[in-house]
């Protein structure tokens, strides 16, 4: 990707049109079954993604998958058609990952000290190959910043939608990405000096 | 020359925050030209708009999904818009407050200035607004946010604790405990606990997120319908009788609403546990 490009893939593209999906969403409160398959099919790749998050394995990402669905479903009158959809799903998705991930830290807490468990957590293997990069410069920022950076690398949405869907304000959401932004930048200039160290090293042996 | 009018990196940081949610991405000239200069942005830019590779889940789980929901598909009619149901909210407010000084007397109104009324009516009104609005949108996940919560019900318990002590004068009452205990009971039991159910009634179809935080935005309602009675009703218009016993329902509303939903929130966890295990 040239920095000076003006196009790019963006993830949003997977999720289908706005429009789209609030017809879907609207067909599905009416009853269709056909609009839940869709439905299914078009958003449970990011969600997965989202609830999978670079420290959580797959059986697990896929258990937070069927319980988000099934709040979705009990929530699904408080869909409004003239609102965007991926805040509301992604509003759900998010209080599904976080009760998983208090559940988990309890059934550890029972198993092992808590120290351990959060050695244990920070340690943890990424579920594929693919997010070891983003495992390893996620682990970098707090909490809180690695949720908006994460929400907005996964699911694509604006940050006003990232905003709602953490109940938050835009001003809140900017200033987490501004500083996640900063702490990306130093990492990445790390790897980057580590990389060329590595390189001269190889090459002048 | 151009590199000069180059932007700093922190400038470029507003402007990738435009590149999300944005079919396309697309940069301001200064910025690209920032981009091929400074390596650190560059590569910070670069790594962002890489989306993570595409997860599908398995067939299995798909399936069982989307016969969990088939199982229970019926038509559901969608919640009424954020600002009807505030608009409800604050009218059962006015009537519930209506109907008790009808009944109760509005002795109170009688021992205060007019600006006091004002103040007060100003105070309580603004907090009916906010507290409705505040409901409303946590009825609705993915709602737009434009006070947050705690801060809401945190202002609006500071700003009608302050009126009080600021608007009424500071002299210490006749019969401060046997006088405030009654007013303490009343507003609690006669307003506060009524109105918490008669609140709840109505946005009950709703699917609040935090439990906790819905539970506190819907004591501070009931809490400050008993403020409102209380300070229309009670003679006692002093600073220290109007802030333990009156300020002290809301605050206990509020503690009392915040507890329950707590409560509500972990019996929720504890029956979602097994389904989320696929039991």
């Amino acid at each position: 990707m040239t920095p000076g490009s003006t196009t790019h893939a963006r993830p949003r593209e997977d999720l289908h049109n706005e429009q789209e999906l609030r017809a879907l969403m609207v067909r599905y409160q009416a009853g269709e079954g056909e609009a839940v398959e869709a439905l299914v099919a078009r958003l449970s790749p990011p969600l997965l993604r989202y609830l999978g998050g670079p420290f959580v394995d797959r059986s697990d990402a896929e258990d937070l998958l069927q319980d988000c669905w099934l709040r979705i479903h009990r929530s699904r009158h408080t869909y409004r058609p003239s609102e965007p959809v991926l805040p509301w799903i992604f509003a759900i998705a998010r209080h599904t990952r976080l009760d998983g991930y208090r559940r988990r830290r309890r059934i550890q807490s029972r198993e092992v000290a808590p120290a351990g468990v959060l050695a244990e957590f920070s340690a943890a293997a990424p579920p594929d190959g693919g997010m070891a990069e983003v495992s390893r410069l996620l682990a970098a920022l707090p909490e809180s910043q690695r949720e908006v950076i994460w929400m907005l690398k996964v699911s694509g949405m604006s940050l006003e939608e990232v905003a709602r869907a953490t109940s938050s304000t835009v001003g809140a959401i900017k200033q987490k990405a501004h500083r996640a932004y900063e702490k990306l930048r130093k990492v990445l200039e790390k790897e980057r000096i580590r990389d060329r160290k590595t390189n001269s090293r190889v090459q002048a042996g | 020359m151009t590199a000069k009018r180059t932007l700093a990196c922190k400038q470029v940081d507003g402007e990738l925050d435009s590149v999300f949610g944005a079919p396309v991405g697309s940069l301001s000239e200064p910025a690209r030209r920032h981009l091929a200069e400074c390596e650190r942005c560059r590569e910070l830019y670069e790594w962002l708009l890489r989306a993570p590779a595409r997860l599908d889940p398995s067939p299995e789980v798909c399936s069982r999904i989307r016969q969990a929901l088939a199982a229970s598909l019926a038509p559901v009619t969608p919640l009424p818009p954020a600002r009807v149901t505030a608009a409800r909210l604050a009218a059962l407010f006015v009537f519930f407050l209506v109907g008790m000084l009808a009944v109760m007397g509005a002795g109170g109104v009688d021992r205060m200035t007019q600006l006091q009324i004002l103040a007060m009516s100003g105070v309580l009104a603004g907090g009916v607004a906010l507290l409705s609005l505040s409901l409303a949108w946590q009825m609705r996940p993915g709602s737009r946010h434009r006070v947050a919560v705690e801060a809401g019900v945190c202002l609006l318990s500071l700003a009608v604790l302050l009126a009080m002590a600021l608007l009424f004068p500071w002299r210490w009452p006749e019969a401060f405990f046997r006088q405030g205990w009654m007013c303490g009971l009343m507003g609690a039991g006669a307003a506060a606990a009524p109105g918490a159910i008669l609140f709840w009634l109505m946005i009950r179809r709703g699917s609040p997120l935090s439990l906790t935080r819905f539970g506190a935005t819907l004591g501070a309602m009931a809490g400050l319908l008993a403020v409102a009675v209380l300070q229309f009703e009670c003679r006692q218009q002093e600073a220290w009788h109007l802030l333990a016993w009156h300020g002290g329902v809301l605050v206990a509303s509020v503690a009392a609403g915040a507890a329950a939903g707590r409560l509500a929130e972990l019996r929720r966890a504890r029956r979602n546990r097994p389904r989320a295990a696929g039991e």
